[in-house]
Parts: structure tokens; C-alpha cells; sequence
């Protein structure tokens, strides 16, 4: 049991990070976008060459692709607790989440769902997966400390 | 010791006087003539399409000076006329500021732009092949370049394009990661296109589409472009909507007076190509796409006056880094002055 335990924590944890680094692209992606709707703004950003240069499609694609391995992450994290334990209200929150970025992704491959409106999904996405954790830490340590 | 720059450029001289007396750097000869210049030490051609000049080390500068600018106007045999007007001559620190100003293209035609320092580098290769140069050119140019290097890392003097056409070419580049995979269309081909186009093919891009009344447009514009080999297929002007959605880079120039492109034609387009990003450009007057279209999600329309702002933006710039450029290469100069005035004051004590 505390194997699937340590699996659930480190697949879940894996995919925070994976589902962080997609959020982080996907501001990157509105700054851009926004700068090209605008029009302005091009100008002195060759301070933060790096962002500037990197073109809305590449943006894209990586933030894409991490959301597909952070989505398959927390699929097998919240299977290994499933398989573990029994459901506790924490995990109420991660299926939440997980449902999220499975509306995203499913949107993502039926419509080209992309930019301002993944990142929107995406931060209420990452919001309920990280309350889980948070919920889950707390839970933890408060279990630990009492007798 | 002292250096000395002679020679004109597109601010003191028009073409017609700069063409007579430039030089080739395929021909050596002139290049190792500068050396039998009586007081001249060591030297160099620079010789580009906007200026010629001679740089040298000399113990006598005003005879330098003056055997230099015969030697331009002799070697090209115009030893008739009268070049004095169109001539600069620089000595001591005043020179040593404007080679540091020229290999940082601080005195170009397009301020900051970049081909000039390549162009130095050719010319110190070239004298330095002719054996006109000496150690004290050698550490003198040696540095031009540090300083310019020096200018381009410091400042954003060249960061920012400043042409219409290659404004429209890095916007490209904002949205696709590569622009050679990607299906361009021309709707039309009127004569701004040409700016445009040429960026692109610059950008390994060879294959055009192109919406038109009549198939003969894409013979036209392939002989425009004959010395690029470009490949240009025809969409009949009728089937346009048919073929939008598959078109990442849409280019619209003709004399039509209302809009080809409406905003439900865009609208369907890009909901079959998935949402994947859509450029316009419209340097069309009247415009040809409905201005409309810029709201849709993933389609980014630029009129020529959205280009135009953003290149006088870039020139503004552009001028402000110039400012930071100048204090760089003042500093580089008082520096080098500072240096050289020890090495005399040494060599003349050790004489």
C-alpha cells in the first residue's frame, strides 16, 4: 500500500512539474499573442531576446506536448491511488483537475483549442491539482503528528 | 607616429565621383602601391559602394595627406580633376574616431546596419594579403573591430529591422517556427509585393501561390523573380475560398476598390485549419482584407501602415542606440589616444 502511496506521490508530483512548465509556455504564448494583436511592443525587447524570438508555434507545440505527458502523468497517479487506498476528499480535487486538462486536451484534438483559452483552462487546471497536493501534505502531516 | 584617414564617402561625395576612383580588392596592385607612397608607412584600402578611403601610419601627416589623395586620383588616372571638395581628412585621434565610427557602422547610410564591419574585416584581409599593413595597423584595426564588436553586443543598434519588408518578414518569424514548410499566398502581385517577396526568399521560401484573374500572373511574377528559382502555382481567383484554409502567410496587393477577404472567409478558414495560426499581410490600398478579420482568434492582420509604424519605431530606436554607440566608441578612442601617446613619448625618449 505504501508503494502505490510513493508512486502516487512522485507521478503526481512529476506531473506538477510537467503541468507548471506548460502554464509558464502558456504565459509566454499570451504575452506574444497579445503583443502581435496589439501591435506595439516589439521594440526593446531585445533585452529578453529569448522571448521574443521564440515563435507562437514552437510555443505551441512544447506547451502541447506538456500538457500531454503532465495529462498521462496525473492519470497514473490518481490510478496508483486508486489502486492504494480508498478515495479521500483530496482526491475529489485532483479528478477535478484531471478532468480540466482532459477537457483541454480533447478540445485541443476535436477544435485546435489553443492560447488565451488553454491558458485560462490551464491555471483553474493547475489550481485544483495543486490544492489536492496541498490538501494531501497537510492531511499527511497533521495524520503524522497525531498519535 | 601618427595615423591618417583620407578619402570620401556618401556624405561628402555622389556616386559619380566615388565610382571613378574606387578599388577592387581582386586588384593587389593598388594595394601594395600604398606602401610606396612617400611617407607612408603602413596602409589600407577600404573600398565599399559607399565610400572609398585610405587609412595609413605616417611620421609626417600633412605630406601623408597630400601624396594619399594623389595617389587616389593618379592610380584612376583623373589626375585632372579637382577632388578637394569631396575629400575628409582625418589625423591623430579625429582619425582614430572615425575608423572606430565606420567599422561600427555609425557612419553608414543605414545606421547600424551590419554588412560594413565584414566589409572592414575584407579590406584589412586584403592589405594584409598585399603586405601594406604593419604591426601598428594591424593592433590599430584589430581593436576597430573590438570596439564594433564592442557596440553590436552593448547596444540594440542592429537588434530591430528597418524596412517594410523585413518587419513583415520577422513578424513571420514571431508566429512560425520555420517559414520554408509553410504555404504562402499572393493574392494579386502589385509592385509593393516585391519587397516582401524578397525577404521571403531570403528566408529559403521557394514555393508561392498565387490568386489571380488570369494564369498568365504566374509567368509574370516568376520572371520577376527568374534569378531566384521560385516555383509558383495558380488558384483561380473563383476557387479562393476553397484553397484559404490551407495558406499560413496570406500576402493581398491588388487594385481591387473592396475587400477579397471578408471576415466570415476568414472565419471559416481558420476553423478548418484547426485554429493553426493565419498571417496577413494587406499592403493593398484600398485595402483588400476587411480589417475586421484582425479580431478573429489566430488570424493576424498587418495593413502597410501597421508595417510603416513599426519601422519608424524601429528607427527611433535605432537612433537612441546610436547615442549609447557614440559614448562606446569615444571611450574606445580616448583609450586607444591615451595608449598610443605613451608608446611615442617612450619610442621618442628610446631614440
Amino acid at each position: 500500500m505504501t508503494s502505490f502511496l510513493s508512486w502516487h506521490i512522485g507521478l503526481s508530483l512529476l506531473a506538477e512539474i510537467q503541468l507548471a512548465l506548460a502554464l509558464v509556455l502558456g504565459i509566454l504564448y499570451w504575452i506574444q499573442e497579445r503583443k502581435l494583436k496589439q501591435k506595439t511592443g516589439f521594440v526593446g525587447e531585445s533585452r529578453l531576446s529569448w522571448v521574443g524570438d521564440t515563435s507562437l508555434e514552437t510555443l505551441d507545440k512544447v506547451q502541447y506536448r506538456l500538457l500531454v505527458i503532465g495529462f498521462v502523468s496525473l492519470t497514473l497517479g490518481i490510478a496508483m491511488v486508486m489502486l492504494g487506498s480508498s478515495l479521500k476528499p483530496k482526491q475529489g480535487w485532483m479528478f477535478l483537475g484531471w478532468f480540466v486538462y482532459g477537457v483541454i486536451l480533447y478540445l485541443r484534438r476535436r477544435t485546435g483549442f489553443r492560447g488565451r483559452r488553454v491558458l485560462w483552462y490551464s491555471l483553474i487546471g493547475f489550481a485544483l491539482v495543486i490544492l489536492a497536493s496541498l490538501h494531501g501534505m497537510l492531511g499527511g502531516m497533521s495524520a503524522g503528528v497525531a498519535p | 607616429m601618427s595615423i591618417v584617414v583620407v578619402g570620401m564617402s556618401h556624405k561628402t561625395a555622389p556616386l559619380s565621383i566615388r565610382e571613378k576612383i574606387c578599388f577592387s580588392s581582386d586588384d593587389l596592385n593598388s594595394f601594395q602601391e600604398l606602401r610606396k607612397i612617400e611617407g607612408v608607412e603602413e596602409g589600407l584600402i577600404l573600398s565599399t559602394c559607399n565610400r572609398v578611403e585610405i587609412c595609413a601610419v605616417t611620421k609626417d601627416s600633412e605630406q601623408a595627406k597630400k601624396n594619399i589623395s594623389n595617389f587616389m586620383k593618379d592610380y584612376h588616372e583623373c589626375g585632372h580633376l579637382d577632388f578637394s571638395s569631396y575629400l575628409y581628412c582625418h589625423e591623430g585621434k579625429e582619425a582614430i574616431h572615425h575608423t572606430f565610427r565606420v567599422a561600427s557602422s555609425l557612419d553608414s547610410l543605414v545606421v547600424g546596419e551590419s554588412q560594413i564591419l565584414g566589409q572592414v574585416k575584407e579590406a584589412y584581409r586584403t592589405s594584409h594579403e598585399a603586405q601594406a599593413l604593419g604591426p601598428r595597423l594591424h593592433r590599430f584595426f584589430n581593436r576597430a573591430f573590438f570596439v564594433a564588436k564592442r557596440v553590436r553586443t552593448e547596444t540594440a543598434i542592429g537588434s530591430q529591422p528597418i524596412s517594410v519588408g523585413s518587419v513583415a518578414v520577422q513578424l513571420c518569424q514571431k508566429i512560425f517556427k520555420e517559414l520554408a514548410n509553410k504555404n504562402i499566398l499572393l493574392i494579386g502581385a502589385g509592385e509593393m509585393v516585391e519587397t516582401i517577396l524578397e525577404h521571403l526568399i531570403q528566408k529559403k521560401i521557394h514555393s508561392f501561390y498565387i490568386a489571380n484573374r488570369s494564369e498568365e500572373s504566374v509567368l509574370q511574377l516568376e520572371a520577376r523573380f527568374k534569378h531566384h528559382d521560385i516555383l509558383v502555382h495558380y488558384v483561380p481567383f473563383q476557387e479562393l475560398d476553397q484553397w484559404l484554409f490551407k495558406m499560413d502567410v496570406v500576402l493581398a496587393s491588388t487594385s481591387s476598390p473592396q475587400f477579397i477577404l471578408t471576415r466570415p472567409l476568414m472565419e471559416k478558414a481558420i476553423g478548418q485549419r484547426m485554429q493553426q495560426p493565419i498571417f496577413c499581410i494587406d499592403i493593398s490600398v484600398p485595402r483588400n482584407i476587411d480589417p475586421g478579420v484582425h479580431d478573429i482568434d489566430n488570424i493576424y492582420l498587418y495593413n502597410i501602415d501597421d508595417l510603416q509604424s513599426i519601422v519608424q519605431e524601429n528607427i527611433k530606436h535605432r537612433e537612441q542606440e546610436a547615442l549609447k554607440a557614440e559614448q562606446i566608441v569615444q571611450e574606445e578612442v580616448d583609450k586607444l589616444y591615451e595608449k598610443m601617446r605613451h608608446r611615442n613619448t617612450w619610442q621618442s625618449a628610446r631614440a
